[in-house]
């Protein structure tokens, strides 16, 4: 199987023209804040695949490198739990990855469009064996995923499960250190680890497999744990709070009363989900647990999961409306990552400084930060006071991150000052406003610190209100259904309108200027050369 | 049966030798019986992953040193390192890679405190020619490419690759219609033109004229938007590096040079926009322009200040606007010369 698969690999490789009009896009599957995935026909080979194309100019220098990673990735994998890319070229500033179509789409896809409340235990089992083969191997190769979920487990036709997406994936061997740590914090927050996310220490293999413990989660339930907590109240929120809100607490509810799980899978999630890397299994070692045997083959997926299952560019068009509120999520992030079929769920962000996995429900409950000293402390156990207090949401991680890293950065610069540099730093304990009041009220705090966070949160505030505004024009195209005030939608388009216009008065206005200047050129070469 | 009388685990100087010997094997004999062929391949599928295995640990434990410096310092004793590149198209997949890796770490190794890798590759410098053209052959180009790639960390091994006829063969292999394959090439130009500093100065300086004639035309105006946007990138780098000061110098006095920049500049594409004016500045900062250059930027004076006045990054940048503030003051107060 795996020979055949190689085989098929190396002639894959060589039909798959690299050449755009050999392809005929059919449809839209999928779309990020860079990158859509279509649905197309390779015409040379007529075979269908899916093509994601990423937008390369709005990516910066690093995300580059990171995507010629991904490529070289995606090429140099080899297993039938993995999906490759048949070939990748640019086609003018955007970078098309030709893979194979996925028919039945991503997991979350499916859950999102027919099993809202988790799919069977025998169906989870299978999916998760299959993808925990496909990350041993990545494991073995020297890879971390880094963004393992449902979202990025995708399902073929005949029941056979790949795991895709290397949009965050890191090649350890690569990384200039020889111990076995990155730092980098990529992923997309609720299946990380919490080593991740207090990513003070590097994190390693061991963080994949919570991630997997958190999708085994995902799938029982029919969305992540801790998804369901209150929404903050940042602008953001409140845009897509009105589309999905009271949703979730009727989902809440009737997922509680689940008590259907196995205790095996609850045992085999439980260990995944060990506060302590070092103690979880690794995925050799998980694939042997009890949960994995007896486990049916692929074809009992496509009897019990894919019978009646809305086609993939259906549940996309389906979702084309939540779609908007998952791009927000996704810009908030940060997140250069696509999903195959990007959900509807609306994902809330709050701080968490650990995870306590509750073996009897299941389900994995928040440790929030008591103060500040759980959250500088590298220390996971400090988290495990329990504090839910809902008012200490984060609307977005992309700030808090943003502001550990320039706090770390200033503590280099500030070495032996005593100042209290972690009153700063808690700032994200309660959103974006009252940061300031906090770092005021703090008399001892060196004014050139301070101001070179505020600055900082300035600088990510102001890209907060870019994208908030990039949304808004997102819903406003819609709001005419869903919101009443229709004087509001008017104004709003008529708002949208000048925007355009604007900006096509700009475009002509550097139009005008490039052609002067060319002018000015030619009149140059026309004058030198009359020199002559 | 075996299973019965397991042999004890074998040191890191067998599996290396063993290793050699299959590779002999495979080199020498290409026509040998089909099954037999395949039991030896398998075994040294298995030798290259335990190989691996000892260099990098795995996910449970950390390479131990003692046993990495034993491996190494085997390896080289003999030629074990051409045969390993010499046979790698003949390997499946997953040997490929291991095998790449392997060499890849090996660069990185110290027996007493030497680079032993570098010894070896300096006395055996000709392998270079066999990994650099293997960005030729799509089958190999990621596998040769990545090995090539750590082999000029050593700065004797990048001296002789960029003094090499390969170097003029980069500037069509970034190209490539392969994106993973081009990007690799990208890859390796790059870290041959940045790392080291000296050997870099030296091969910019005797080699000019060619190498910023087929810069230029080649990468600079290149109809394909990710070679432009990665040569501006590095152009950029290198001569804002202090050690080529004179060859920026000399960058920044030709009018050519100039016209592609301020073409580079009307770019769509902001991130070309941008790397280009830390190109640009450079002609515009240079005390000593000289009259052409002058004569360009005078009678481009209101155009360039005008897509100056609203030219600035996504990010906020102090440094770009100090640059900015600069070019604009220098460009303002520009006086025409005559010849």
């Amino acid at each position: 199987m795996a020979h055949n698969d190689e085989q098929d690999r190396e002639t894959k490789r060589l039909h798959y023209p690299l050449d755009p009009n050999s392809y005929q896009i059919l449809q839209e599957i999928g779309r990020g804040c860079s990158a859509i995935v279509y649905k197309a026909l390779c015409t040379t080979t007529s075979t269908v695949v899916a093509i994601k194309s990423i937008d390369l100019d709005r990516s910066t220098t690093d995300d580059f490198d990171n995507i010629r990673r991904e490529a070289k990735t995606m090429s140099l994998l080899s297993h039938p739990n993995v999906l490759k890319a048949h070939c990748s070229f640019t086609v003018a500033s955007r970078l098309w990855v030709v893979m194979p179509f996925m028919s039945a789409g991503s997991l979350q896809s499916i859950i999102t469009s027919s099993f809202p409340n988790g799919i069977s235990e025998n169906c989870i089992s299978i999916i998760l064996k299959e993808t925990l083969m496909g990350l041993r191997y990545l494991h073995d190769q020297g890879h971390l995923h880094r963004d393992i979920k449902a979202g990025n487990i995708l399902m073929d036709s005949n029941g056979s499960i790949k795991l895709a997406d290397f949009g965050v994936s890191a090649f350890v061997y690569e990384s200039s250190s020889r111990c076995l740590m990155l730092k980098e914090i990529t992923g997309t927050p609720y299946w990380m680890a919490p080593e991740v996310i207090h990513s003070h220490n590097g994190y390693s293999y061991k963080a994949d497999i919570w991630s997997f413990g958190i999708t085994a989660l995902e799938l029982a339930h029919g969305r992540p744990p801790l998804s369901h907590l209150p929404f903050s109240e940042s602008l953001a929120m409140k845009i897509t709070k009105g589309i999905r809100f009271s949703h979730y607490q009727k989902e809440e509810e009737k997922v509680l009363k689940n008590t259907k799980l196995s205790k095996y899978f609850k045992d085999m999630v439980g260990l995944c989900l060990n506060q302590d890397p070092l103690k979880r299994p690794t995925a050799e070692k998980l694939l042997k647990h009890y949960f994995f045997k007896n486990c049916k083959g692929c074809d009992f997926l496509v009897k019990n999961l894919l019978q009646g299952l809305p086609s993939v560019e259906r549940r996309f068009k389906e979702t084309k409306f939540e779609r908007v509120g998952s791009m927000s999520k996704e810009q908030m992030e940060d997140d250069n990552d696509e999903e195959f079929l990007i959900g509807n769920d609306v994902k809330k962000i709050r701080r968490i400084s650990g995870w306590n996995f509750n073996v009897q429900a299941c389900e994995l409950d928040p440790v929030f930060p008591v103060g500040d000293t759980s959250y500088r402390s590298k220390s996971l156990d400090e988290g495990l006071h329990m504090n839910a207090n809902p008012q200490k949401d984060v609307f977005a991680k992309q700030i808090t991150f943003g502001e550990e890293s320039v706090i770390s950065e200033m503590r280099g610069e500030l070495d032996g000052n005593k100042v209290s540099l972690p009153n700063v730093v808690t700032i994200d304990g309660g959103g974006g406003e009252e940061e300031v009041d906090l770092v005021g009220g703090n008399s001892g705090v060196d004014r050139e610190v301070v101001v070179g966070s505020l600055m900082a949160l300035k600088r990510s505030l102001d890209d907060q209100k870019e994208k908030v505004v990039y949304m808004l024009s997102m819903v406003g195209a819609e709001e005419t259904i869903c919101s009443g005030g229709e004087h509001d939608s008017r104004e709003d388009s008529l708002m949208q309108m000048i925007e355009k216009l604007r900006i096509e008065l700009d475009n002509e206005k550097r139009k005008r200027s490039s052609l002067e200047m060319e002018l000015e050129f030619l009149k140059l070469h026309v004058t030198s050369n009359s020199d002559v | 049966m075996k299973g019965l009388f397991k042999s004890k685990p074998k040191t890191p100087v067998d599996l290396v030798r063993q290793t050699r010997d299959l590779l002999i094997y495979v080199d020498h004999n290409p026509d040998s019986r089909e099954s037999k062929r395949e039991d030896k391949f398998a075994a040294l599928s298995k030798l290259l992953r335990e190989l691996k295995q000892i260099l990098y640990g795995n996910s449970e434990a950390e390479p131990v040193s003692e046993a990495c410096a034993q491996l190494t310092q085997e390896f080289f004793k003999e030629n074990t390192l051409r045969l390993v590149i010499v046979c790698l198209p003949k390997l499946n997949l997953e040997a490929r890679k291991d095998a790449t890796q392997i060499v890849a770490n090996l660069q990185r190794q110290q027996v007493q405190s030497r680079l032993i890798a570098c010894d070896y590759l300096e006395a055996n410098i000709d392998l270079m020619d066999i990994l650099a053209s293997g960005y030729e052959n799509p089958d190999m180009a990621l596998h040769y490419g990545a090995m090539l790639r750590e082999c000029i960390r050593h700065q004797s091994v990048a001296r002789y690759v960029l003094e090499s006829e390969h170097m003029k063969k980069f500037f069509d292999f970034i190209q490539l219609p392969n994106f993973d394959i081009a990007a690799d090439a990208a890859a390796t130009f790059k870290e041959l033109l940045t790392r080291h500093k000296s050997t870099v100065a030296e091969f910019l300086s005797k080699n000019y004229d060619w190498f910023f004639a087929e810069y230029n035309s080649k990468l600079l105006e290149s109809p394909n938007y990710i070679t432009r946007r990665q040569a501006i990138k590095l152009l950029g780098d290198m001569l804002l590096d202090r050690s080529n000061s004179a060859v920026m110098t000399r960058y920044a006095s030709s009018r050519d040079n100039l016209r592609i920049l301020m073409n580079l500049l009307r770019e769509s594409s902001k991130s070309i926009q941008i790397e280009a004016f830390h190109v640009f500045k450079l002609f515009a900062a240079n005390q000593n322009k000289p009259a052409d250059i002058v004569g360009i930027l005078v009678a481009n004076r209101s155009k360039l200040l005008r897509l100056f006045a609203d030219f600035k990054p996504d990010k906020e940048d102090e440094q770009f606007e100090a640059d900015k503030a600069q070019v604009v003051r220098e460009i303002a107060g520009l006086e025409p010369r005559d010849n």
